[in-house]
């Protein structure tokens, strides 16, 4: 897959479910980017009367909670930090799944039986109990929880890039490498890892989605960082009017569910890109 | 088969349990059991510090002391040993803020989780593979949209969400489940009303941890049943007019099994962390019931000893689903894997 933008672009909108989750994604980063400005108000004010549905009050139409903060507010602050949390986090995952997958599948013998017994490891502790433990053993901040939706999410990048490297490890191209003196890092970096990197770069977006309802799951359970309005705490905050004002717990969650079906139908995409890719190239 | 061959291969399929219960279940016992006292490491504050400042403060020979009655002043290796020594005797230590065995607070919850787990399997089973068969009948039309679109649908949609949602339209405006709880409050019936009183606390709990699961089932079902229709067996038994149905039913979904029973151990960790966000949506005295308030009192011992209890079920759980393939399927008994040409016999 050429990594050149404009024509993966081009095809990857040749593409019908790729162009939905495109929209999508456009959506959520004007809401991430330019949301705050356009509700232009603080989340945590108390704007208004408390209780205010959708569409009852011009002046907030997405309504107010139990406190009167103006939940257009909340919705539009919150996207950014669930973007920010969902990509680092899935950014770290990538790196510590690539690092860990690549070193066991290149070397092997040992080393791989150990690498893969630590990856069936993170996959048999329940992921979320995991994430919920590291959260609460660190001190509350974003870096906590970044790091700890990181820590769990990286076996499944792990196992992808072992077992590449497992079988390209033994391809003509390496043995010409390691022929000419090339040493394992040269070897690793640039000249396996490059043919590796289109399935990492297919199951980050997923990753990334994942991430996202990690961190709104946390939130919810009141494991967010102590200073963000999170989508997920909005709807924790939220379930105490669950009876009288659902909308408060309503609206976050479809925020929620229309940022990771972006994210998913991004990866789904780019996976129907590579595998169009695939049999073109045969 | 006859008797005492299935004695037989009952006795051999113990023997790989058992072999398979010292192999796989010591490693992640000890595998978490380094990770929980690393956690209990860097975590700001001890043990002793919490015993302390729940008794409001206490002198620095007073902490010295705790720390020397829960071993904090041993060298690492030696704690871990002695961590790992008392767990596999099944201690896990006393929590921190009750004051009791960690091991019985979990004990007593682990029947609610592992009844809301079972409930939401069987759902997730029925309609996944329910879907994936409604998927695979008509490739690209309009009902394998529908089914496509639902499947991107519950992938995206956060299960506690759903769960609010659901009261909100079930038990609120409609009146038709409770909101929440295992029983009703009113006098408990007995026999099977008590059971159906149960079911029905369990149906809102049980399809809001399935959501997502549904979606895994019927995705990998769609694409086993795409991929098995190519095989000469189901090609073989078209040309002698066998139903669409029958082919279905006793050729292709025992053909899909393993699978998708294999699946169902490798989705095992995410059911078991998925039950704690829905019990704490619904009010069920489960795990994740404890872990919330585990977490409330910060209670360190009995948070890191969920994580050990659940991680251990989890390889139990897969153990026995090994078992069972072992028993049910020949062609893991033989260590064969899935051929084409033996999918075939297997269908005639």
């Amino acid at each position: 897959m050429g990594v050149n933008l404009p024509p993966t672009l081009r095809r990857l909108l040749g593409i019908p479910v790729a162009r939905v989750g495109l929209a999508l994604m456009a959506l959520v980063l004007a809401t991430a980017l330019l949301g705050p400005w356009l509700v232009g108000r603080d989340a945590w004010d108390l704007a208004g009367p408390p209780l205010l549905w959708p569409g009852q009050d011009g002046r907030f139409p997405l309504g107010t909670d139990s406190l009167g903060r103006d939940l257009a507010a909340g919705l539009a602050g919150g996207a950014a930090v669930s973007l920010a949390i969902g990509i680092v986090s899935a950014l770290i995952a990538a790196l510590l799944g690539t690092l860990i997958g690549a070193v066991g599948g290149y070397y092997g013998g040992a080393v791989e039986h150990l690498f893969g017994r630590v990856t069936d490891l993170f996959q048999t502790v329940p992921p979320f109990i995991l994430a919920v433990v590291t959260v609460a053993a660190l001190p509350p901040s974003l870096t906590s929880v970044v790091v700890a939706i990181g820590a769990v999410s990286w076996p499944a990048t792990a196992r992808l890039v072992r077992t590449r490297f497992l079988v390209l490890r033994e391809s003509e191209f390496v043995l010409a490498g390691r022929m000419i003196g090339m040493g394992d890092i040269r070897l690793i970096t640039t000249q396996i890892l490059p043919s590796v990197l289109p399935p990492i770069i297919v199951l980050t977006p997923l990753t990334v989605g994942t991430a996202i309802q990690t961190e709104a799951a946390l939130g919810f359970l009141g494991l967010s960082p102590p200073d963000l309005l999170t989508w997920g705490k909005m709807i924790g905050e939220g379930r105490e009017q669950l009876l009288d004002a659902w909308y408060i717990c309503g609206l976050p969650g479809l925020a929620i569910m229309t940022t990771v079906l972006a994210f998913n139908l991004l990866g789904e995409s780019l996976n129907r890109l590579m595998a169009a890719g695939a049999r073109e190239g045969r | 088969m006859t008797g005492a061959a299935a004695i037989a291969l009952t006795r051999q399929g113990l023997y790989r349990l058992g072999y398979n219960l010292l192999t796989r279940i010591l490693p992640i016992v000890a595998g978490v059991a380094c990770f929980n006292l690393l956690i209990m490491h860097v975590m700001t504050g001890d043990a002793a510090d919490v015993l302390a400042g729940n008794a409001g403060g206490a002198t620095a020979q007073e902490l010295a002391r705790l720390r020397h009655e829960f071993g904090l002043d041993q060298p690492f290796a030696q704690r871990f040993l002695g961590y790992l020594w008392a767990v596999l005797h099944g201690d896990l230590g006393l929590s921190q803020t009750q004051g009791v065995p960690v091991a019985g607070l979990i004990l007593a919850r682990l029947p609610t989780t592992f009844l809301l787990m079972g409930v939401s399997l069987t759902f997730s089973l029925l309609l996944g593979v329910g879907l994936g068969v409604l998927g695979a009948r008509h490739p690209g039309g309009w009902t394998d949209g529908l089914v496509s679109g639902l499947i991107l649908t519950l992938y995206a949609m956060p299960s506690f969400w759903f769960g609010l949602m659901a009261i909100v339209l079930f038990s609120v405006k409609l009146g038709w489940l409770p909101s929440g709880g295992l029983d009703s409050l009113e006098q408990v019936p007995e026999g099977w009303a008590w059971a159906a009183d149960r079911l029905k606390h369990l149906l809102l709990p049980g399809l809001t941890l399935a959501n997502f699961h549904i979606a895994v089932y019927a995705r990998l079902t769609r694409g086993i049943l795409l991929d098995i229709e190519r095989e000469d067996f189901v090609r073989t038994l078209r040309a002698k007019g066998a139903s669409a149905g029958r082919i279905l039913l006793f050729h292709m979904l025992p053909n899909a099994a393993l699978p998708i029973l294999t699946m169902v151990g490798l989705q095992m960790a995410a059911l078991f962390g998925g039950s704690v966000v829905v019990e704490s949506v619904f009010g069920l005295p489960g795990l994740g019931r404890l872990i919330l308030d585990a977490l409330l009192s910060r209670d360190m011992t009995l948070l890191t000893g969920i994580l050990l209890v659940s991680s251990v079920m989890v390889t139990v759980i897969n153990l026995l689903l090994d078992l069972l393939f072992f028993l049910i399927d020949p062609r893991v008994r033989s260590g064969a894997g899935m051929s084409p040409d033996r999918l075939g016999q297997e269908g005639e």
